[in-house]
């Protein structure tokens, strides 16, 4: 399409991708551990959600759906103070290890989920699970690592993995993979260039005849796009992959054979977004 | 606590063989002919709900697949393919697309394809949907395309063998329980459109009484003779009254060509719609008003001149008079529309020859009933003598007046008089009938027309909305409260504020009160201000 996205603009794309996840993550994690009887995490990961989302309302304007990437760049340039804002709360807050402590550490948290619905890492990939499901088989597989987009081929990506793929798996990846982000989103708060955030576009947008497939590796998992043009100013079809469709496909597998009071640490433990299923 | 460490991704890692439908199937087009897939492997697990998504959004088939049915991504009885090009939405077909440019489809030589597209392939969530379409077909009826099937064959092998529908039995209402029943799950599910008839020939021709308020309006139009050939039917109905009805139906059914008595009712009013270009509601409105004004006079008359037998003979309450009217007024076919003889009951159309027995009950346990049930039920609730005392129990004589160009509403399915006529457009009422809250024989009588305008909250015309008041007549005084929630539209009543006609009108002529009067003053003082300029206003006219 010839369109060529400025640098800050993909770093940035990164640095907000990478803060989103982390708001999903502490969403499942608080929500997790919120179904099986703990309450408290549901507050801690709400207190660090505010924090993270004050600080991307200032840059993008919205909390829940921001919107920020446009067609050749962003909607806007970060706010001035934003890197410094997002190193301090990086520093401290999402990463502590209150999680760690609260949930990792509770003897019932871990009779309720280890050994519970574990996954085999043949199974996995034959369904089609992505994500921190996949990676608690053990599987590094990681589009950002194994397919790299934007800049992660620039930066050092970490990938947590666990070895039984049970629920405590699940939630072991969840959880280091906000780490794995915080790491991430230091290494872009030193790469960042300077320059603008948007390209000239031509008047009218077209996409060039022919089909793409891209993907990214999104909180949960993979998300594809399909995208088949006829060269015309509309697309022809656009196919969604997302994650969760595939992921929940796993649960009958996952459910067979187990306890019923386990199918809520096996339900919870696949983290699916309902909206991402039936689009 | 036992923390395990990440490991770090090892850069060695190659790509691992996911499995993101990675089976080399050909691709099946969708608008060839062909819409199976060949067997794919299963070794892919994950494409189980993938090829349940292809299947629920393109109809393709993959054979050896565990089950594509129930449908998981839409409705179980949703029909049609929703993302092929050919399938058309109702919302758009309504309401053009809001885009800057519709998508468009070019074939090899850059020019436009124009599929062509199935407006009732579009089955709505509600039957609204429907309605609303039918009604934009009918107002801007696009030219048809004049497409070559030579110049693309793989879109006339699209278009052609459309998906041989099944659709539901209709199952006819059955009258054991008057009142709110429901009109039976199959009725009442149908979302998809009624099935043409595949060719003239196909049309049974059936004893009972037809669909025939098409035909024989077409025939009072041309100035026919009355179709009161009784002795010419066949069968024998239980119910005399259904006897009179279902006779000239049958003369009507014989004399009609199959063709043409296959005709769909939703094509109806494109030929018969009386003025087009007047919005139709604006229209049936009007003829309403007409109707009522010419009702009150007479009724007035008849209170001056005391009309004794016409009083007598028209005893909303008494089914037996009910059903004596209905043998006066069928025979007379030359007032424009008898209101009775249009049973509840699928046309010949509805019943497929896929499925003859569900479809069609014996004559003589359903169909003469549905005739005379009607009638009575309508006596019954007293809707005609509601609003107009000795309203449509009448005899010819009387009939007349208010009975013109009313013709009775149908069995639901869109044949509602309404509809036909080109008076209603998209009524809402219909959604009410396919659910089954209102019986469908409940379509005819003003009552029940009175009722569906309250459901659709259009403002009634000329009289404030508050029942109480139709029935006191009181004269009081307008107050600004009043004539605010009568423009709205809402359905709230005001307590205490009751309003007659003329002084409404009266009201809406006032001027209003200049900006600035009133602005801040406490609303009863307000009120004063309105009330006294009003009255200003009034004497200065006078």
């Amino acid at each position: 399409m010839e369109i060529e996205v400025p640098d800050r603009a993909q770093w940035i794309r990164m640095l907000i991708a990478e803060w989103n996840r982390i708001l999903n993550h502490l969403m499942f994690i608080g929500s997790y551990a919120l179904e099986l009887g703990a309450i408290t995490p549901m507050f801690y990961a709400f207190r660090e959600r505010e924090d993270i989302q004050h600080l991307l309302e200032s840059a993008t304007g919205g909390r829940l759906h921001f919107t920020y990437n446009q067609v050749g760049g962003l909607k806007i340039d970060l706010p001035k103070g934003f890197l410094r804002l997002g190193g301090g709360l990086a520093g401290h807050a999402p990463g502590s290890a209150d999680y760690f402590d609260l949930v990792l550490g509770n003897e019932i948290f871990h009779g309720r989920t280890k050994g519970v619905g574990p996954l085999p890492p043949d199974v996995a990939l034959s369904i089609g699970v992505t994500g921190p499901t996949l990676q608690a088989t053990g599987l590094p597989e990681d589009s950002r690592v194994t397919e790299p987009y934007l800049k992660y081929g620039e930066i050092d990506v970490e990938v947590p993995v666990g070895e039984n793929g049970d629920a405590f798996d699940r939630f072991y990846c969840l959880l280091h993979r906000i780490r794995a982000s915080l790491d991430i989103i230091d290494q872009i708060h030193d790469h960042i260039p300077a320059g603008p955030v948007n390209t000239k576009l031509p008047k009218m947008v077209k996409a060039p005849e022919g089909a793409t497939y891209v993907r990214t590796e999104n909180p949960l998992g993979q998300l594809g796009y399909w995208l088949e043009s006829d060269g015309g100013r509309t697309p022809w079809r656009l196919k969604m992959r997302t994650p969760s469709f595939s992921n929940v496909q796993a649960i009958p597998y996952l459910m067979r054979g187990q306890l019923l009071p386990d199918a809520i640490s096996i339900l919870g433990s696949v983290f699916f977004v309902v909206g991402d299923i039936d689009r | 606590m036992p923390v395990r460490t990440a490991s770090r991704w090892w850069p060695s890692c190659t790509r691992p063989p996911l499995a993101t439908a990675s089976h080399s199937v050909p691709v099946a087009r969708v608008g060839a002919r062909r819409r199976r897939c060949p067997p794919s492997p299963r070794s892919t697990a994950g494409a189980e709900w993938m090829e349940r998504e292809t299947y629920d959004m393109f109809g393709i088939d993959f054979p050896g697949h565990p089950g594509l049915e129930p449908r998981i991504l839409t409705v179980e009885n949703f029909e049609g393919w929703p993302l092929r090009k050919d399938f058309h939405l109702a919302s758009r077909a309504a309401k053009p697309w809001p885009g800057v440019a519709e998508p468009v489809e070019l074939d090899e030589e850059g020019n436009k394809i124009e599929r062509e597209r199935a407006i009732g392939d579009a089955p709505g969530p509600y039957e609204l949907d429907k309605a609303m379409a039918e009604q934009a077909k009918r107002v801007n009826a696009p030219p048809t395309p004049a497409v070559e099937p030579e110049a693309e064959p793989v879109e006339a092998a699209a278009s052609q063998p459309r998906r041989q529908r099944s659709p539901p039995p209709l199952v006819p209402w059955t009258p054991q329980t008057p009142g709110r029943t429901r009109a039976g799950p199959a009725a009442t599910r149908q979302h998809g459109p009624r099935p043409r008839p595949r060719s003239g020939a196909s049309v049974r021709p059936r004893p009972g009484p037809p669909r025939l308020a098409p035909a024989l309006r077409r025939q009072q139009a041309e100035g026919g003779p009355p179709p009161a050939d009784e002795a010419a039917q066949g069968d024998a109905p239980a119910d005399p009254a259904a006897e009179q009805a279902d006779a000239p139906a049958e003369a009507v059914e014989a004399e009609v060509p199959p063709a043409a008595a296959a005709e769909q009712p939703e094509a109806e009013p494109v030929s018969a719609g009386e003025d087009e270009d007047v919005d139709p509601r604006v229209a049936a409105r009007r003829k309403r008003q007409a109707e009522a004004r010419a009702a009150r006079a007479k009724a007035r008359a008849d209170k001056a001149g005391g009309a004794g037998d016409a009083i007598g003979s028209a005893g909303p309450t008494d089914a037996a008079s009910e059903q004596g009217s209905a043998d006066a007024a069928v025979p007379t076919a030359a007032a424009p529309s008898p209101v009775e003889p249009r049973p509840a009951e699928p046309s010949p159309v509805e019943a497929s020859p896929a499925e003859p027995t569900a479809a069609e009950p014996g004559p003589a346990e359903t169909r003469p009933a549905p005739t005379a049930e009607p009638a009575a039920d309508r006596a019954r609730r007293g809707a005609p003598g509601r609003r107009r005392p000795g309203g449509a129990g009448q005899g010819q004589g009387r009939g007349t007046a208010q009975a013109t160009g009313r013709t009775a509403c149908g069995q639901g399915q869109g044949a509602c008089g309404a509809v036909r006529d080109g008076r209603g457009g998209g009524r809402v009422s219909d959604l009410d009938v396919r659910r089954g809250a209102v019986p469908r024989r409940h379509r005819a009588g003003r009552g029940h027309r009175a009722r569906d305008q309250r459901r659709r909250r259009l403002p009634r015309p000329r009289t404030c909305r508050c029942r109480s008041v139709r029935r006191t007549r009181r004269p009081t005084a307008c107050s600004a409260s009043c004539s605010r929630w009568t423009a709205s539209g809402s359905a709230t009543r005001v307590p205490g504020h009751r309003l007659h006609a003329p002084r409404l009108r009266e009201a809406r002529r006032a001027p209003r009160l200049p900006p600035d009067h009133g602005a801040g003053q406490p609303p009863r003082l307000a009120v004063r201000l309105l009330q006294r300029a009003r009255r200003r206003a009034r004497g200065r006219a006078s």
